[in-house]
Order: structure tokens, then sequence, then C-alpha cells
């Protein structure tokens, strides 16, 4: 484990911290060890991972599976504590399940038994607010979606990508200052993938969240984020960052079709392919 | 975009049914006149020894019978009696104690596998002993029956209450779910088939308790009437307990399917509106 005591004992860094914006999430030499029945069934699935995410950031991390992006995003939502180094959330040392982040996986964590409104409110019922705001509430997230109209539907009714905005009307609703969104999209065909990609990054310019986005496709990344953060695997380590140049708000339909974008990605799937050469995944492998 | 409820699946033909349940009908008729037409006696040279087999005619003649001087009624209504108190009892036990237990390290690791070993105890060798303890009436039925649907609730409910996706759990913390928020919100809730499925298993076997009890020792009940002719040697008079039992069953699990319905309604509605 860190050194908790790290930041209070000096009070000097704290001050020069407030004349530029803390970043939001922090890294520092940070690994992980699963351990099985004994040592010889341990892994290191992370090793030594430096990373600081500035608030408001739309940061993705990509690498293949075993690279432990996932990981690094279950650590950020408290589900996994590092066995080194130590992961700041806001300033704090993050402990326990992080009450301030949303978090949107592959799989579908809606609750089956409930009718979409009653799903897209959940959040609000836990933190008692009142039954009227509730209903605003959900009834604009909902808008803001393209739900409208399906309110009394249960998951099973709708359609995958239908599922999945209803699950991000769900994480919205509560208004948590940081998206971690894993592999979110995997499950959902290519046409309904743009509509979703185009909602969630105009979800994030009007709502000013963070967005910590996992995926295995380096395309997606380069459409979404401001940094691309590439991993390798065995162990489980940080082998690029990128900064993405492409102007806000994005065409990310004629984004693709752009030049500059088009070296970019053949220049990051060179620099994977190089860092990665055992695993053996090539361009267009996982599309 | 198409949802699934656009695409529908769409409810199974009324013509379609009625050509089902006419079929079904068919056959057991089909059945039953066979068994009318070569039943009798066999040193007239009937196939089937209606001493022995009954007669279809017969159990109807019984059946009326009972009807007619109120002892069938009367079976009817000690029988129902005996298996809904005690499912009441036994499957409430069942579903309260599973859900308990599985709150708690303790009770996960500890009570319940204690529980599950009770499980190998056959139930139905208890009769004589609950006779021996709670008398020939009510409650000795009443505690059989229990002990029969207490293992059907509580092994459902118990593996119901541990089945809670860890994802789904996760996400319910991460929005702030208080302790018992997260119980009421998702562990009941995703417990519930496992209750409603183990309710209809447990039904059709608190009868056969209740009717298991009552041939042993009983003052009162289906079982006895069955008892009771089998030593008069009159075959259609257990015939008529057993087709009446069967039919009581049935009915009872369809009222349980149908009480269950609104619990299970999100798994197979096609329509949102209803």
């Amino acid at each position: 484990m860190g050194e908790p005591g790290d930041v209070a004992e000096q009070p000097s860094a704290t001050v020069a911290a407030k004349d530029r914006p803390r970043p939001i999430i922090e890294l520092e030499h940070v690994g992980k060890r699963f351990t099985g029945d004994g040592e010889r069934t341990s892994h290191e699935a992370l090793q030594d991972v430096n990373l600081s995410i500035d608030r408001g950031r739309f940061v993705c991390l990509v690498g293949p599976s075993g690279c432990g992006k996932s990981t690094v995003l279950n650590m950020i939502a408290g589900l996994i504590t590092p066995s080194e180094g130590t992961l700041r959330y806001a300033g704090g040392q993050q402990q326990g399940i992080n009450t301030h982040v949303g978090y949107i996986t592959q799989k579908d964590t809606l609750l089956p038994w409930r009718r979409l409104e009653r799903n897209v409110s959940i959040a609000l019922e836990y933190q008692g607010v009142s039954r009227q705001e509730r209903r605003q509430r959900v009834r604009s997230v909902i808008e803001q979606v393209g739900l409208a109209g399906f309110e009394k539907y249960y998951p099973a009714q709708l359609s995958g990508g239908m599922r999945k905005r209803a699950t991000l009307a769900r994480t919205l609703v509560y208004e948590p200052e940081t998206l971690l969104l894993d592999e979110p999209f995997g499950a959902v065909d290519a046409i309904q993938r743009v509509t979703l990609h185009k909602m969630l990054l105009d979800l994030w310019e009007r709502a000013g969240l963070t967005v910590i986005f996992v995926t295995h496709d380096l395309e997606e990344a380069l459409l979404l984020a401001d940094e691309v953060v590439v991993f390798g695997t065995k162990p489980g380590r940080i082998v690029h960052r990128e900064s993405v140049p492409f102007e806000r708000p994005r065409d990310i339909l004629s984004l693709r079709g752009n030049a500059e974008f088009g070296e970019l990605l053949s220049a990051l799937w060179h620099r994977l392919e190089a860092s990665n050469a055992t695993t053996g995944i090539r361009p267009g492998g996982e599309r | 975009m198409t949802t699934r409820a656009e695409r529908g699946r769409r409810p199974p033909g009324s013509r379609q049914r009625v050509v089902v349940f006419a079929g079904q009908v068919l056959i057991i008729a089909l059945i039953f006149l066979v068994w009318q037409s070569m039943s009798g006696n066999p040193q007239n040279g009937s196939p089937v020894n209606e001493f022995l087999f009954g007669k279809p005619s017969d159990i109807w003649l019984r059946f009326v019978e009972g009807i007619q001087d109120g002892s069938l009624p009367a079976a009817i209504g000690v029988t129902l009696e005996e298996a809904l108190i005690g499912l009441a009892i036994g499957a409430g036990a069942g579903i309260v104690l599973a859900f308990a237990l599985s709150l708690t390290w303790f009770g996960r690791r500890v009570l319940a596998p204690m529980v599950f070993a009770l499980y190998a105890v056959p139930r139905f060798v208890l009769a004589p002993y609950f006779i021996f303890v709670f008398g020939l009436g009510l409650w000795s039925k009443v505690a059989l029956v229990g002990a029969v649907s207490f293992f059907y609730a509580f092994m459902s409910t118990f593996q119901g209450a541990l089945s809670v996706d860890a994802e789904l759990d996760a996400v319910a913390r991460m929005m702030q779910a208080s302790r018992f928020q997260l119980v009421r919100t998702v562990n009941f809730p995703s417990a519930m088939i496992w209750v409603a499925l183990s309710l209809k298993q447990a039904t059709p076997n608190a009868f056969q308790a209740a009717i298991v009890a009552e041939l042993l020792a009983s003052n009162a009940g289906l079982g006895l009437v069955m008892s009771s002719s089998e030593n008069r040697f009159d075959i259609n008079g257990v015939l008529v307990g057993t087709l009446v039992t069967t039919a009581l069953a049935i009915l009872i699990y369809g009222l349980v399917q149908l009480a269950t319905r609104p619990l299970l309604q999100w798994r197979s509605t096609p329509d949102a509106d209803r």
C-alpha cells in the first residue's frame, strides 16, 4: 500500500497545487498482483502505472485483452485495491467503493424487473430525492438519450442499443462527476454504435464530465478521446500516451475519412504492434 | 429502430390452443371409454377385473354419492386445510429463513450448510413421529406438509438470494445504496423468480404429504376416504380419492401460477402497457 500521510506532511505541495487545478485521478507507481491459492498461481496484472487525468478530460485506455486496462478502471471505481503504489481520487487516497463515479460495463446492469423509468430513477431513490424532483430529472435524462415514449418498457423489451442508452441515462441522472466505461459498446452493432458515440460526446461536452473509456478498439479511442493511453501486456503496463489533436466538437463521421486521422491511427497501430509483438494482435483484428 | 416489443412474440393462436385442448380431452375420454368397455366381472369374460381396477361408471356413481351425502366435500375441506396451512407455514418459514441466513457470513457459511444437511432426512419417514407428537387431527398433517414445503422454499430462495450478479451489486453501491436498500431493490427481487418457482414445486408435494399422513392415521380427509374404502375392498372409492386429489393439486398449482405471475411479469410481457 502507499503512504497515506504523504500529502498532508508537505504543506508546500498543497499550496503549489492550488495554482493549477489538481488532477482528479492520480496513479503513482500502481501495481496489481492477483494471487490464487499460493505464490505459484499469482500473476502480475499491472506494473508501475503512472497516470494523471485532469478534470473534464476524455481519456481512452486502449490495449489487448489482459493488459490491465479494466483493472485500472476497477481500481478507480474502488472495486479493486492496488497492491503497490497510490491511487488518489480528487486529492484523497481511494478507499472502498467510489461513489463519485458512474460505472458502465459491456454487461447489462439494468434491473430486469424494473421498467425503464424506475431503472433510471433508482440512484435518486437511494439518495432520498423527492418523488417530484425524481420524476422531473428522470424525464429530462430519458429525453436526452432519446428514449422518450419507452418509459414503461422492461429492459427485456428494449434492443441492445436502447438498453445501453438506458444505462447511460441511469448513470447520468445522479450527475456523477466521473464516468467510467468498460467496453460499453462492445456488444452493440456498428450503426447503433455511431449513435451512441455521438450521444456520449454530446453529453460529455454539455455536462463537463471526466470520462475514462476502456476499449480494445483504437479507432473508437481516437474518435472520442482527448488522450489515448496505450497499454501492453505481460505484465500490464502503459506503453504509450498520445494526445489527440482533433478539434471539438468533433464530427466523428467525417473524422473517420480525415487523412490526418488515418495517419495517426496507423502510427498508433504500429506502436501497439511493436510493443505487443508476441500477443499477435493486428490492425482490424478485433473489429 | 425495432424493439422487441414491436417484433413481439405473438401469443399462441387461440385456434391452436383449442386444438391442443380438444386433443387432450379426446385422449382422456378415449382412455376412459376403453377402460369402461373392458372392465367387468372376470367370470363373465371381461378382460379387466373391475374388483381390482374399478370401472369409470362406478367411480362416477361413487363420486356423486359422496357429494350427495356430504362426506366428499367435508374430506376435501379437511385435506385442503391441512395442505394450505402447512404450505403457508412451511414455505413461509423457508423463505424467511433463507433470506435471513443469506445476509450474513455466519448464516451463509455456518448455519445454511446445517439446514442443507437436514434435507437428507427423508421427510415422509417423519409422519409416524408427527402423529405420535401432534395426534390424529389437523396438526400432525400440517407438520408433515410444513416439513416438506419448507425445504422446497428454503433451497430455492437461498440459491436465489446468493445468485445476485456481482456487477449489479457493485453498481448499486456506487449509486450509494445502503445495505437495506440494496437488499430491497436488488437481492429481494432477484430472488423472487426462485421463490415463485419453489412455490410451484412445493404445492403438489404439499398435497402428497397431507394424503400420506392421512393414509397413515387420521380421523378425516381424502386419505381417510381412500384407506377406509380400501378396507372395504371398495376400489372405486379409492380411485375417487385419487382423482379428486389430483384435480385439487392441479387446481391449486394453477392458482399459485396465477398468483406468482405479477412477480415475474417483467420476464415475458410482450405488451408494455399491460
